[in-house]
């Protein structure tokens, strides 16, 4: 399984907050951005991203509204609460520390097969 | 821009089974918005609208991992659904057997039929309806009916509809009838104490059950369409497969209507040939008229036989009171010094008297001379077996009878699992016992055998010494004073 793939999945929801802190999105928008901020690495299946939008909602780390524009069709906004963030301040502590892990444990890698 | 119907093809593959109509349409209308800006977006690229339509979908990616994932998701608002459905299907399972009551028992009136076009129209213009508005789910059709079918059922009780009575006990029968409570039925001071309470109690408790599934289905129903709430759920539930719960349930329905059955057939088998098309009432009335026919005796006087009678529950008629009824050819109510016993119309209806059961008896010397027992049913003179398989076997019997034959060796050839005593009594002017018995049913029209035989016996002296075979329905005659053997069919 690609590496890259397997993270793009395991951390949607984190991508989802994420994206969502800056601004209400609705999904179409989101996915476009995560493409976009990713460089095209995180491309996914579109459908995927409603369940998880769902399940952040039944949490309750976002909240959802129905939005339409003049002349546009009708679109659902999401918009991140006050849980959402506090989740999202936490999984960013913890992805940092995973990242630091994961970097400490491959610089170290690479010092030791230099010593 | 229509909605396509690839797009709507995969929306609706999208949904996970149950979820309710308002997030259904919710959903619909999210993904498709998507789909169609995706669509928007390929078509500014140069592509034509079918091919960015599909490109669209396409990229969407499995439906039925959307779905699994939203089924995760929504695994509360589907318990609704999934309730509804079991409780649905529990109160079918009842209808089902109900329904065989409702048109056997009351065959005299135009109620059921009355009764079953106004649920049928209650069912078909459900279902109409729903469709109508546009939600397509069977269980909610099925459910929306079912919870139709209950109010009017409680509405036909509530306006003391002997129907509905005769369905509601009809439904705990076998469950008192299990229990033995007929038998049971011996402290008058308890509130077993009759056997009116035991129907007045399998009445209410069925009312309850009735009011209980009524209620269950109208939350289930607003719950399904309306989506009012999202209910909370047990994890031990949740975590369970509701179509396993389902099918276990239904399965152990059965199983138990089986041995219940099973059990009350065997236990009231003398009752009729189908315990289903009995009433508890009939059931206690026939079981304690039996019960007391059989502690009768020779030569008790008439003091005694009354208190036995009425520590079952019967009640003295005068001729002219209650027992007009009865037909002319039961002619130990004829004679003079004959009392008749009634345990009276346990049962709901007010309109037949074919519930009660009868005893009349004749006293010579203020001695008990001569007993006879009858136990209504359909309008029918029943005691003992009535099953259709045996008519045959019955009528091979009769044929070999001879005159001269002793009482014991006539009765050895019919027993009741043969034929059932239709009526029996004593004719004192010539000294002679005249036994009938009936093997027979009704309305077939399989005649192969001159099927509806109802052999009559006089012994005199204990031998057979009168017999008379008649024909069937309209044309069957009762000719006691024929002697010798008429097997004129």
């Amino acid at each position: 399984m690609s590496l890259k793939k397997d993270i793009s999945r395991n951390n949607m929801s984190l991508m989802v907050l994420s994206v969502l802190e800056k601004e209400d999105l609705y999904g179409y928008q989101m996915i476009y951005y995560l493409e976009s901020l990713s460089s095209g690495v995180f491309k996914f299946n579109e459908g995927t991203l409603y369940p998880i939008l769902h399940a952040l909602e039944k949490d309750g780390c976002v909240t959802s509204y129905w939005n339409v524009i003049e002349d546009s069709r009708p679109r659902k906004y999401y918009h991140i609460t006050d849980t959402g963030i506090k989740l999202l301040k936490e999984s960013k502590k913890e992805w940092e520390e995973y990242v630091g892990a994961v970097n400490a444990v491959l610089c170290g890698g690479v010092l030791n097969a230099y010593t | 821009m229509r909605t396509p119907n690839e797009a709507e093809r995969f929306i609706r593959e999208c949904y996970p089974k149950g979820l309710p109509l308002y997030k259904r349409t919710e959903l619909k209308k999210e993904l498709l918005s998507h789909i169609l800006d995706k669509a928007d977006f390929l078509m500014e690229t140069g592509k034509s609208e079918e091919e960015s339509i599909l490109e669209a979908v396409r990229n969407m990616g499995d439906p039925s991992k959307i779905r699994q994932s939203f089924g995760k998701i929504y695994r509360f608002e589907r318990l609704p659904a999934v309730i509804a459905f079991i409780v649905l299907s529990a109160i079918c399972a009842i209808a089902f057997f109900t329904g065989f009551i409702l048109f056997s028992a009351d065959t005299t009136s135009d109620y059921p039929t009355v009764y079953h076009y106004f649920i049928s129209a209650a069912f078909v213009g459900s279902i109409i309806f729903m469709y109508i508005y546009g939600y397509r789910k069977k269980k909610a059709y099925l459910l929306l009916s079912v919870t139709v079918y209950m109010f009017i059922n409680l509405l036909t009780f509530l306006f003391s509809s002997g129907i509905f009575q005769s369905v509601s006990i009809g439904i705990m029968v076998m469950f008192c009838a299990l229990l033995k409570i007929p038998e049971r039925v011996t402290d008058t001071t308890i509130m077993f104490s009759d056997a009116e309470s035991i129907v007045d109690l399998a009445a209410y408790l069925t009312l309850a059950i009735m009011l209980i599934l009524f209620f269950a289905g109208l939350v289930s129903t607003v719950t399904v369409f309306t989506e009012s709430g999202r209910k909370k759920c047990p994890k031990k539930i949740r975590k369970k497969k509701p179509l396993i719960l389902y099918f276990s349930l239904i399965f152990s329905l059965v199983i138990l209507s089986s041995v219940l059955f099973y059990f009350t057939a065997q236990e009231y088998s003398f009752m009729n040939n189908n315990i289903m098309t009995g009433s508890i009432s009939r059931i206690i009335s026939a079981k304690k008229g039996r019960d007391a026919y059989e502690e009768l005796t020779s030569g008790m006087s008439a003091t005694d036989v009354g208190i036995i009678l009425r520590e079952y529950g019967f009640r003295e008629y005068e001729k002219s009171d209650g027992a007009y009824y009865l037909p002319d050819l039961e002619p130990g109510y004829s004679m003079p010094d004959s009392k008749v016993f009634i345990i009276e119309d346990t049962s709901y209806t007010y309109r037949d008297l074919y519930n009660d059961t009868v005893i009349i008896l004749n006293f010579k010397d203020n001695k008990l001379s001569f007993k006879q027992v009858y136990l209504y049913n359909n309008r029918t003179l029943a005691l003992g077996l009535w099953r259709n398989e045996d008519t045959a076997k019955c009528y091979e019997n009769y044929l070999t009878l001879k005159e001269g034959d002793s009482r014991e060796d006539v009765l050895k050839k019919f027993p009741s699992s043969v034929a059932f005593l239709e009526t029996a009594y004593y004719d004192f002017e010539s000294d002679t016992e005249i036994l009938n018995f009936h093997s027979a049913y009704e309305d077939r029209n399989d005649y192969s055998i001159n099927a509806r035989i109802s052999p009559s016996f006089c012994f005199v002296e204990g031998k057979l010494m009168l017999s008379e075979i008649t024909g069937y329905g309209e044309d069957r005659i009762y000719n006691y004073k024929e002697l010798g053997l008429n097997l004129k069919k």
